[in-house]
């Protein structure tokens, strides 16, 4: 049996990146969110992957204090998600679109913050967090700790490397990796190619 | 120094940690080399991303939640999928048991008995099991079981016929123990011709009548059968094409 929580809760819950919250989110949230999208021109990975960075808002979101809803939890996030999808398919395909309210309640009302990342941030996020989780644990686990500002020869103990110059190598080349997987991603396509061509490879 | 150049000067480049030569240097070549260009752009934002712990703990977990439930769904579809294979295998296996059954086995075969020249139930159009009546054999006819009755022992392993049938096997004496199959297999160059198989017990009374139609084997089951000495003989068209024994011990 699930348990059901309150909007509050909820909030709280995803305030703090709690687990169970975020499973209860998914169970609940991303079928109206599938929904929406198999009915305007989405598929179920288009699905995943909106309610993943609609989720991603909410939590900017509801970091500003104080957040009030003026709504219930769903409807809101239904709003950000079909605002997200307006946005990609606006970008995507350049087609004119109207949103449908699949939930049974007034739509609420939606507008982008400034401190909101942008629809093309949100998918460049997962282009990088699913690139990031593909590296070797122990690449993961260095540059983690080279992020968090551990000095080399904390991290060349921590990691039993012989040296700091190994370390500063190893970093460099973990990175370099993370890059090329990057860059190799046809996703990456609609990043890079303002920046450079991809005919080199 | 190309090497060197690509491999750390990108993040050297973003970390602010190259000199004003070097920067120089760098910034020329990335005005040649669209990749260049690109691989720093994505490692400035990638340098972002990585130092936001948060969003990708945040990311890890909508990833698991996601992971989780569609992982679940996939194997409740597994377990569905293999539960219906074997429901419907099972319904498979009790009909094809329950069809081979009816083939083969001559339902309530040793239950019944019946004097001989008493008249039989026949199921025409099929191969039939004929029983002669549903009446047990008296104990007093049982007493002597394996003797041997005269009139027929000078007829086994005779038959007629033999350009029309041909019996393979048994052997005309056998010796089986209860509940021990005894396999009739035969030739029978006119199917037309209607086949029975009569077993007597050693009074002569027949035990069983079974109807061999268009088959050229047939199991007799001896289950519930009574140790003793039983003849059998195949008939066809009234007229007795082969006849042997068999002893249940």
């Amino acid at each position: 049996m699930m348990f059901q929580y309150s909007d509050e809760d909820l909030i709280a819950g995803l305030r703090q990146r709690n687990s169970s919250y975020i499973d209860f989110l998914y169970q609940e949230f991303f079928p109206i969110v599938r929904h929406h999208l198999l009915h305007n021109s989405g598929t179920h990975q288009d699905g995943e992957d909106l309610f993943h960075d609609g989720l991603i808002v909410l939590y900017n979101r509801i970091q500003t204090e104080p957040f009030k809803l003026e709504c219930s939890l769903k409807t809101y996030f239904t709003a950000i998600c079909k605002n997200l999808w307006l946005q990609r398919l606006e970008r995507r395909y350049k087609l004119i679109y109207h949103a449908e309210c699949e939930v049974q309640e007034e739509p609420a009302e939606y507008v982008t913050e400034d401190h909101d990342p942008t629809e093309q941030n949100l998918e460049q996020q997962r282009l990088f967090h699913k690139n990031l989780m593909q590296l070797p644990v122990e690449c993961r686990r260095l540059l983690q700790l080279y992020c968090l500002k551990i000095p080399y020869r904390e991290i060349a103990k921590l990691l039993k490397y012989k040296d700091e110059v190994y370390v500063k190598t190893r970093k460099y080349s973990c990175k370099k990796m993370l890059r090329k997987k990057i860059i190799k991603d046809p996703e990456c396509d609609q990043f890079i190619k303002h920046h450079g061509s991809r005919n080199v490879r | 120094m190309e090497a060197e150049m690509s491999d750390d000067w990108i993040d050297r480049y973003n970390n602010d940690e190259l000199d004003e030569y070097e920067k120089a240097l760098f910034e020329n070549k990335m005005l040649a080399d669209p990749l260049l260009r690109s691989e720093v752009y994505i490692d400035a934002c990638l340098n972002r991303f990585l130092m936001d712990f948060e969003l990708q703990d945040l990311m890890k977990k909508i990833r698991a939640a996601s992971r989780k439930n569609s992982g679940g769904k996939w194997l409740l579809d597994i377990f569905l999928m293999i539960a219906s294979i074997l429901v419907l295998s099972s319904i498979f296996g009790v009909f094809y048991l329950v069809r081979s059954s009816a083939e083969t086995t001559p339902v309530g075969l040793p239950k019944y008995a019946g004097q001989e020249g008493q008249k039989v139930q026949v199921d025409s159009g099929k191969r039939n099991v004929i029983f002669p009546g549903d009446q047990r054999i008296p104990k007093d006819l049982t007493k002597n079981n394996f003797e041997s009755l005269a009139e027929y022992e000078v007829l086994v392993g005779t038959g007629s016929r033999s350009d029309q049938f041909k019996l393979i096997s048994p052997n005309v004496n056998v010796s089986i123990h209860i509940g021990t199959e005894i396999k009739f297999v035969w030739q029978s160059y006119n199917k037309q011709v209607p086949l029975y198989l009569v077993i007597l017990n050693n009074h002569g009374i027949t035990v069983s009548k079974v109807a061999l139609n268009q088959v050229s084997s047939f199991n007799l089951k001896t289950k519930g059968f009574k140790s003793g000495l039983y003849y059998w003989k195949m008939m066809a068209e009234e007229k007795m094409v082969v006849m042997g024994k068999f002893t249940v011990l």
